[in-house]
């Protein structure tokens, strides 16, 4: 019964020491887990991370980012996007923190920095060699780096779209842009003159593209003069059109019937701005029915394009003439029945005129030339009038470097009409000095057949 | 009396193991019990916040985050109620989707149309489908709601013909015995109401006719008037809202610090969906908080995503199996929703 009691009572002891033990090692595991918690939140990264944010000022915080800034393209300034991007979501912001698990482990723990929704850096910790402070092998975390994110992470990028004339230097924010930037070498100006819209060969524009840009643009033209966009920002691009700084204009005088095309238009209804009789203004009564003809005053201004003007009468190129202010002057072609009789009248009448024009006050002289005028007519008058104020004229030594007598075309039967052009030194003696110019001119010449003669009728010098 | 003796000596036997086990087990829960209130008590604020927010993210063990604590003390660790807040609207015109023809030839040349990878993110893992063609990406639903019981991921990737699938919405879960039958909150088919109304609130994340992903607190009106053709929503137990990323912009307010299984859908400006289930409650990994989908979201590339329901059900089917470790100790769960992939001819769009 005794061994009973013994054999029962072993048991019991066991059983009594097994949950004593059970007991000791559950107490145990929660001490020491206890121990672990504390030391496992003094030894979090993230209370070395809420000490940094608490220590550090927005001051430190700009001097901390500022490095790493990054770089912006060769139109922008880094730094200075980092200025205007800190000022304006970073201060008075509040700033917030997340660990990046994929850049974390037991040797370095990684935090992102956030102002809002911009991410501004990152901060870095280690572990301190004194692991024995705290026990279970961790050990407080020391601050490693802090990096700033480049500041074009956090801001919108935009393209900017610049169309300017081919050649004309643009700049973006100060820095011309270059031809490599050139995305379209044909792109249509808007706000064209209808003729010049109707032109094949007119000015190039061509579409520079720059991207990615951040902050704010200042494009200029050539001259430096602030282009302002066409519009807000959308969809990241902004657009900018340099038009060109100058404009064209032209007058073309030609007879009707002759074709004038300006850059491969044909300049019509639109571009006329006068018809009118012109030399042969007058000379009605003198003219058969069927003499003279109208000319046609084409013109237009406004245009990006520096005029390139042609014509053509019956599919034959005209030359044209150019008048002193730039005045383009069309003629019929020369008749292949012109005769040399038309030219000596015209040869005639002209050293006439120069021969009177030169000797002053000479009668002589005078009265050959008016017997080469259609008697009656204005230049007949003309002619007659100037005698008394040649007086005061200088006598005038002539010499040409050039004589044409061009453009020979019958205007009906009786009527021709040519052109005079001259380049010629002249030599003035007064009483009291010489002096000598060089002067090219010239004269749209009207000849009526008397029935005898050809005479001049009309003299009336280039514009 | 021999026979009597051997028939005592059984009884013994029995009697003094079953008060070994009994010692044993009772000492283990205490040790249990001790270890929880070392995690409700103990020094450690971040451990309580993490134990608490974890269990009662469960459907089971959320009576444990109140062992030891009341609720007034618990309200430190628990985030506040968002379900109802007002959140950011998704500006849909950020995301740009190539037409389809220029998605196929794309697709077809230089990257694969769907996109498996494994997740490693500290000591988070999981899969990650990147689909690249939205239009791809339905709702699947198991049958009449509440009639037909919920069906398992595989069969309801099956039923839509699907390649892939992972769990959406919250359901009605008895604590882990519901048949997943009955959806909680909102369900939109085909740009129909067919779980919920059209005037509450809910906490929505869903699919427009285009394939842009929509999160955001909104009324089943409010999902069908924003052109809504494929959604669900999922709140927390503790009324943590779905909207995790919106334009970008984290939603912090639903930044929960429970550990659990996950899954989440997001988007990334191209329109690719990234579909993400983040295993948990095993030994390979305990699972992630919903901070850190929100990493691996914005690692990804999302431009807006949303929560979907977690813990057992979070599972992701994959060529006609599951691929990731489904945390159900009672095997993969029927539901009642999920988003189904389907092939490449097969688009809605």
């Amino acid at each position: 019964m005794a061994e009973k009691r013994k054999k029962g009572g072993g048991w019991g002891l066991f059983l009594l020491f097994w949950t004593m033990l059970l007991l000791m090692l559950g107490f145990l595991a929660c001490v020491f887990f206890y121990k672990y918690a504390a030391i496992y939140e003094e030894t979090r990264p993230e209370k070395a991370m809420d000490a940094l944010m608490a220590s550090m000022s927005e001051d430190d915080w700009h001097a901390a980012l500022a490095p790493g800034a990054g770089e912006a393209s060769e139109y922008e300034d880094a730094q200075t996007l980092f200025e205007g991007f800190f000022d304006s979501s970073v201060r008075g912001k509040q700033l917030s923190y997340r660990r990046d698990m994929s850049r974390s482990d037991a040797s370095r723990t990684t935090f992102t920095v956030y102002a809002g929704p911009a991410r501004l850096g990152e901060v870095s910790f280690v572990p301190s060699d004194d692991k024995l402070s705290f026990g279970f092998g961790r050990s407080e975390w020391l601050l490693e780096s802090i990096t700033g994110t480049p500041v074009t992470q956090n801001l919108a990028a935009i393209t900017v779209r610049i169309d300017a004339p081919d050649g004309v230097a643009v700049s973006v924010n100060g820095i011309p842009v270059r031809e490599e930037q050139i995305v379209d070498p044909s792109v249509p100006l808007l706000e064209l003159t209808p003729l010049e819209a109707r032109m094949e060969a007119r000015i190039r524009m061509v579409r520079y593209e720059l991207s990615p840009l951040y902050g704010d643009i200042v494009v200029t033209d050539g001259e430096g003069n602030e282009i302002a966009p066409s519009g807000p920002v959308e969809n990241g691009l902004v657009s900018y059109v340099v038009h060109p700084t100058q404009t064209y204009s032209f007058q073309v005088e030609a007879p009707e019937g002759v074709e004038v095309t300006v850059g491969g238009a044909v300049l019509g209804e639109e571009e006329i701005a006068a018809r009118e009789r012109n030399m042969f203004r007058k000379l009605d009564a003198y003219l058969a029915d069927d003499g003279g003809y109208d000319t046609l005053l084409y013109a237009a201004d406004g245009l990006y394009t520096v005029p390139d003007i042609h014509a053509s009468y019956n599919g034959t190129e005209l030359s044209p003439v150019m008048g002193e202010n730039g005045k383009v002057y069309f003629f019929y072609p020369t008749d292949e029945d012109t005769t040399q009789v038309m030219r000596n009248a015209a040869e005639g009448f002209f050293d006439a005129y120069m021969h009177y024009a030169s000797y002053k006050y000479n009668g002589a002289a005078l009265n050959d030339l008016l017997d080469r005028i259609l008697p009656g007519t204005e230049l007949d008058s003309y002619a007659r009038n100037s005698y008394d104020a040649m007086i005061w004229a200088s006598a005038t030594e002539v010499s040409y470097d050039e004589l044409r007598f061009d453009n020979f075309h019958r205007a009906g039967n009786g009527c021709f009409t040519c052109t005079i052009l001259y380049k010629a030194d002249f030599t003035a003696t007064s009483w009291y000095e010489q002096y000598s110019y060089a002067m090219q001119d010239g004269y749209k010449m009207v000849f009526i057949h008397d029935g005898t003669n050809w005479k001049a009728a009309s003299m009336s010098a280039f514009d | 009396m021999d026979e009597k003796k051997t028939k005592k000596r059984r009884v013994n036997v029995f009697g003094r193991i079953l008060a070994f086990l009994g010692v044993t087990v009772l000492c283990l829960a205490l040790t249990v019990l001790g270890l929880v209130w070392v995690f409700e008590k103990g020094p450690s604020p971040t451990l309580t916040g993490v134990f608490c927010n974890s269990v009662r993210e469960t459907s089971i063990l959320r009576w444990m985050s109140r062992i030891f604590l009341t609720e007034e003390e618990l309200e430190p660790y628990i985030l506040k109620s968002t379900e109802n807040l007002e959140t950011q609207q998704v500006n849909t015109s950020l995301i740009h989707i190539a037409p389809p023809e220029e998605r196929r030839e794309k697709a077809g040349e230089d990257e694969a149309a769907l996109e498996l990878i494994d997740i490693a993110y500290g000591t988070c893992k999981g899969k990650l489908l990147i689909v690249k063609d939205p239009s791809r990406v339905i709702l699947g639903v198991s049958g009449n709601f509440g009639e037909d019981p919920g069906l398992q991921l595989t069969d309801m990737v099956a039923k839509y013909n699907g390649v892939a699938g992972i769990n959406a919405g919250g359901f009605v879960d008895n604590n882990g015995l519901s048949n997943g039958s009955t959806p909680l909150g909102l369900v939109v088919h085909e740009g129909n109401i067919l779980f919920g109304d059209a005037y509450t609130r809910y906490n929505v994340v869903g699919l427009d006719g285009e394939g842009k992903l929509l999160v955001g607190t909104m009324s089943g009106q409010e999902a069908l008037d924003s052109g809504m053709k494929w959604g669900v929503s999922f709140v927390t137990h503790d009324g943590i809202a779905s909207s995790l990323i919106i334009n970008g912009e984290v939603q912090t307010q639903n930044l929960g610090v429970g550990v659990n299984p996950r899954t989440a859908i997001g988007q990334r400006a191209d329109g690719a969906l990234l579909l993400l289930v983040l295993d948990g409650r095993s030994s390979k990994t305990l699972g992630a908080t919903v901070e850190n989908v929100v990493d691996i979201m914005l690692q990804y590339g999302a431009l807006n995503a949303g929560n979907l329901d977690g813990g057992s059900s979070s599972v992701m089917v994959y060529d006609g199996e599951i691929i990731n470790n489904c945390a159900s100790v009672t095997g993969p769960r029927s539901i009642p929703t999920g988003f189904i992939v389907l092939g490449e001819e097969e688009s809605h769009g």
